[in-house]
């Protein structure tokens, strides 16, 4: 069988991308996202919210009765709100930390049970310039971030015995529904503090990816790439 | 494949030593606490295992990493008996 591929958040935007992308390259991609999709023959889509818990073990149930393992996993859903830290609501602050880092959290966890017993395992987690920009506006999407920056170095350590990286990428700015409702004047002094001054590419973060998850990538894990030269 | 059979074969996967600790105290090995022979990460590859080997044996999901089993004075991993009786607790508690 190919390599078996999880990417969350693959309704849309870079979730969507890369689970074509993969699929394109003859992986096996489950998807999965909140929304009701067009069904795709090249991609498995399973519709329901990750921040559920439950729907999380069900996803996982799912995956272990139809494929029997699981190879990479992408931890790419995640939402954000853009407000001063006074201006947020505490609710908003949770749904956050809660889709963005405790989703992430418990997906490690139930997919790290269907990579151990092949020993191998490749899990990459989104994470954003937002955390080392310490960017106004978005204390609560930072703040989950930096979370799951954390939870990547040292769930490394954790899993190495077993085969398994965990690395993360930080995509900048990229045109997604993530980033619709921040104005251009925002998106440009965002680029302005790039290294490299231009708009993401969806190509740009599968181009980590794919380091990532090669097999010659085994000696690489509890690392944090940031596009665009911001470190 | 009965649970104890799961049990010892699990145990027996992650640590080569099990079985001679077996052949000596049975029931009473212990596995992971004070003179047990799990170090945290044989109790991660142990646990994951038996989740392995028990769905694929009675097609049933159970997690065995609850917040009641890892908040109990003494851990149910602690030896292969109360290995046992907490795995059979969760089955029948479904």
């Amino acid at each position: 069988m190919d390599k078996v591929i999880l990417i969350t958040g693959s309704s849309k935007g870079i979730g969507k991308y890369l689970a074509d992308y993969y699929s394109s390259l003859e992986y096996t991609v489950i998807g999965c996202g909140r929304s009701k999709i067009e069904s795709s023959s090249s991609v498995d889509y399973f519709e329901g919210d990750i921040s559920d818990l439950q729907v999380v073990s069900e996803l996982m149930t799912y995956i272990k009765l139809k494929y029997g393992k699981l190879d990479i996993l992408i931890n790419n859903a995640g939402i954000a709100a853009m407000n001063h830290s006074l201006l947020i609501p505490i609710s908003t602050v949770s749904n956050i930390m809660n889709t963005n880092f405790i989703s992430t959290f418990k997906i490690c966890q139930e997919s790290s049970r269907l990579m151990i017993p092949n020993n191998f395992g490749r899990i990459i987690n989104l994470t954003s310039v937002a955390v080392p920009l310490n960017l106004e506006g978005e204390a609560a999407y930072a703040a989950s971030k930096a979370a799951v920056e954390s939870f990547t170095k040292i769930l490394a350590k954790e899993l190495c015995r077993f085969n398994i990286t965990v690395n993360a990428v930080g995509p900048t700015p990229i045109k997604t529904d993530l980033i619709k409702n921040v104005s251009n004047d925002r998106i440009e002094s965002l680029i302005n503090m790039q290294s490299i001054k231009r708009i993401g590419e969806f190509g740009d973060v599968s181009n980590v990816i794919d380091f990532f998850i090669k097999p010659e990538s085994g000696f690489i894990t509890g690392q944090i790439i940031y596009l665009g030269g911001i470190s | 494949m009965d649970l104890i059979n799961i049990i010892t074969e699990s145990a027996q996967e992650v640590d080569d030593l099990f079985d001679l600790s077996y052949q000596e105290h049975s029931m009473d090995t212990v596995l992971f606490g004070s003179g047990g022979i799990f170090d945290s990460l044989d109790l991660v590859k142990f646990i994951v295992t038996v989740e392995d080997k028990i769905f694929k044996e009675y097609g049933k999901r159970i997690e065995l990493v609850t917040d009641k089993a890892m908040s109990q004075k003494r851990s149910p991993f602690y030896s292969v008996s109360t290995i046992l009786k907490y795995i059979e607790e969760l089955i029948k508690n479904g």
